[in-house]
């Protein structure tokens, strides 16, 4: 058990003389963490750590091959044994070296406390080993022991972010944040707290498949899904007030029912973006047009401390329209990656033929050797042939059924790859060319 | 005995002058950095002009991309008061705008052309002005072949790119900042080997639309730059 002691400043004087707190031949260091919650560095000790009660730091100590006939190891924590108060475990039968574990929240706040004292405090505190011949405040001055082995500690959970605003992209919801007194986060202040990043939680989940929802609904009279730019407050630039339907309209509870709550603690398996200390905005992906999403953002602190979960932000994917999907709509004929012939032939870009055709000239023949050659030299003389065509109708009916049949066989290879397909060919032109010189030999001889 | 010592002191006089003789250095090329306003002229192509689509002012605005060229010049023959050279530029621009549902409601995922300008150019200049004349001022005539680069960006990912050719013709008129401070531009040139330092001013007609050939995107524009530029 860890008891206090306060050592007599005479007894002080005399050590300050014989210097005893110079590190001897003790010696001590971190071994290891139980469980290490906060994936810290194995000297700090967050809230979690301390409110886990079986979290334990493993110390490894050596007494250098010192006499221990008579004497006792002491583990001392504290701020400084000579002016303050140190708690302190003696241990009878010694090994030259050995192990030890306390628990962190012993460390931290002594053996009486419980895991309800976790919190409201950080700063550091040290420990030492010492090799002691007796038990009394003076004894423990006259022995020898290790230099202090330095534990750093926070159980103060940083303010949660405010301002949460949740815009609609194309499955995709952009999220951002603010955060309080973000000048003292940043510089740090206590034990040198600053932000070390920051959760996004999402309801649903992105990617899950999405409930629908009652009011997964069409877009509103003024058009827009109704989840742009939302924060706590309704204070989107939304003007109708009669067929929004919108849930909580970005309050703590917006959205559909279940997840998580503004307000409540921690929970990681809503965590579906992570953001580091800078960051105070975030682009959520792979979430499906015309869903509800809610978002809220937990900040962790330099030592894992999340907080609260923020107020709660809600948007619905929609679909937008691009530039470039703009352009070629409008018949835009500029030569990206344009299918001119197939698209010609077909009538439209997204015909399922050229859709094909695209995904083979993308994920095939793009990767062949050679293959954007072939492709630039298509874009080269392709707008010429597509223009040709749309004089000649008997040529583009022609053309439609050679691409049609080349679709299948764009599938094909598509379904076995280009590396697989590059054998087969090489193959089928090696056992071809096997075969013809057979075939020549023999009528060469006939 | 009057006559050889006027010689003497005459001598004497400009014999300093004579070895401290500024000697310009050879003159091969030029450097210039400019920038402008730039406004490709999408909706202007055949097919959406006909539909009356303006698919650029809908998505992109009316805002003009901020152009940035850089150009590097060999100036291979010089005669007549004039250089005649051949250069090279590559420049970037860009604009982006919030992507809008069918209904026309912004989002928050930004759609974004980039351009990258680059050309081939004839270059000839005249420094008769400034060499024999003092007369500060180099106008200058440009023309080349364009080969504009351009990709498109929807929600941070590329989603479509490609390129179109075209040609320029750029008159200028170039300011030569010598004149403010011959000594410190002689110095520049000696110690740098930079002959002369310019601001300038150019037009530029660029018509990059695919030389009518059709299935590019139009990215033309008549546009005026300002930079700076080095002869060395």
């Amino acid at each position: 058990m860890m008891r206090r002691i306060r050592v007599s400043t005479v007894v002080l004087a005399v050590a300050a003389l014989a210097a005893p707190l110079e590190a001897g031949a003790v010696t001590l260091e971190i071994y290891g963490r139980s469980a290490n919650l906060g994936d810290l560095a194995k000297n700090r000790i967050n809230l979690a750590d301390c409110r886990d009660s079986s979290e334990t730091f493993t110390f490894k100590y050596s007494l250098g091959g010192q006499s221990t006939a008579g004497k006792k190891l002491y583990i001392f924590a504290g701020d400084n044994c000579d002016t303050s108060e140190c708690g302190y475990r003696s241990y009878d039968s010694l090994a030259d070296t050995g192990k030890v574990k306390i628990g962190a929240l012993n460390l931290v706040l002594g053996d009486d406390a419980t895991t309800a004292d976790c919190s409201g405090a950080d700063g550091s505190i040290n420990v030492w080993a010492a090799l002691l011949s007796g038990t009394t405040q003076e004894d423990k001055d006259a022995g020898d022991w290790s230099d202090p082995v330095e534990i750093e500690y926070d159980l103060v959970p940083p303010d949660a972010p405010s301002g949460i605003t949740a815009g609609f992209g194309e499955q995709s919801v952009t999220v951002e944040w603010s955060v309080g007194d973000e000048a003292a986060n940043d510089a740090g202040t206590g034990s040198g707290e600053g932000y070390s990043g920051f959760d996004i939680l999402c309801w649903p989940a992105p990617g899950a498949a999405a409930k629908s929802l009652p009011w997964n609904r069409a877009l509103p009279a003024d058009g827009g899904p109704d989840g742009n730019a939302d924060s706590g407050a309704d204070s989107d630039a939304d003007s109708d007030s009669d067929s929004d339907t919108d849930t909580g309209n970005g309050a703590a509870d917006c959205g559909s029912a279940g997840g998580f709550v503004a307000g409540d603690a921690y929970d990681d398996q809503y965590v579906c973006k992570e953001m580091g200390r800078t960051d105070r905005t975030a682009d959520v992906g792979g979430l499906t047009n015309g869903v509800e999403y809610r978002f809220g953002v937990v900040a962790l602190d330099e030592f894992k401390n999340p907080s609260v979960v923020s107020e709660a932000a809600c948007a619905i994917p929609a679909e937008v329209i691009d530039f470039s999907e703009a352009y070629k709509s409008a018949g835009g004929t500029g030569s990206g990656h344009y299918c001119f012939v197939a698209t010609a032939a077909f009538g439209s870009y997204d015909h399922p033929v050229v859709r094909v055709l695209r995904v083979f000239r993308d994920g095939f023949l793009e990767k062949l050797p050679g293959g954007r050659l072939a492709i630039d030299g298509y874009y080269a003389v392709g707008p010429r042939l597509a223009s040709a065509l749309a004089a000649h109708p008997a040529a583009l009916v022609a053309t439609r059924d050679a691409l049609f049949a080349a679709s299948g066989l764009a599938l094909l290879l598509l379904s076995i790859g280009p590396k697989a397909a590059t054998a087969a060919v090489a193959l089928s032109l090696a056992l071809g060319l096997v075969v013809g010189l057979r075939l020549n030999r023999r009528g060469r001889r006939t | 005995m009057r006559a050889l010592f006027a010689c003497t002191l005459l001598a004497a006089l400009t014999l300093p002058l004579a070895a401290s003789a500024y000697v310009p250095s050879q003159q091969n090329g030029a450097f210039e950095l400019k920038f402008g306003p730039y406004t490709p002229n999408v909706d202007e192509e055949p097919g959406l002009k006909k539909s009356g689509s303006k698919p650029y002012h809908d998505t992109l605005g009316n805002d003009w991309m901020f152009l940035t060229v850089l150009e590097l010049d060999w100036q291979i023959v010089h005669m007549w008061g004039m250089s005649l050279g051949v250069g090279g530029s590559a420049g970037f621009m860009q604009t982006y705008a919030k992507a809008k549902t069918p209904e026309g409601v912004p989002s928050s995922d930004y759609t974004v052309l980039n351009v990258i300008p680059f050309a081939i150019l004839a270059v000839l200049r005249v420094d008769a002005l400034a060499d024999e004349l003092n007369i500060p001022f180099v106008p200058y005539f440009k023309a080349g072949i364009n080969w504009y680069l351009w990709w498109v960006l929807a929600g941070g990912d590329t989603v479509d790119k490609g390129a179109t050719p075209g040609w320029q013709l750029s008159p200028g008129l170039m300011f030569r900042l010598d004149s403010f401070d011959p000594m410190s531009a002689r110095t520049f040139d000696n110690e740098v080997g930079v002959n002369h330092s310019y601001i300038f001013g150019e037009f530029t007609w660029a018509t990059v639309e695919g030389f009518g050939q059709g299935g590019f995107m139009y990215l033309s524009d008549t546009t005026f730059l300002i930079g700076l530029a080095l002869e060395f």
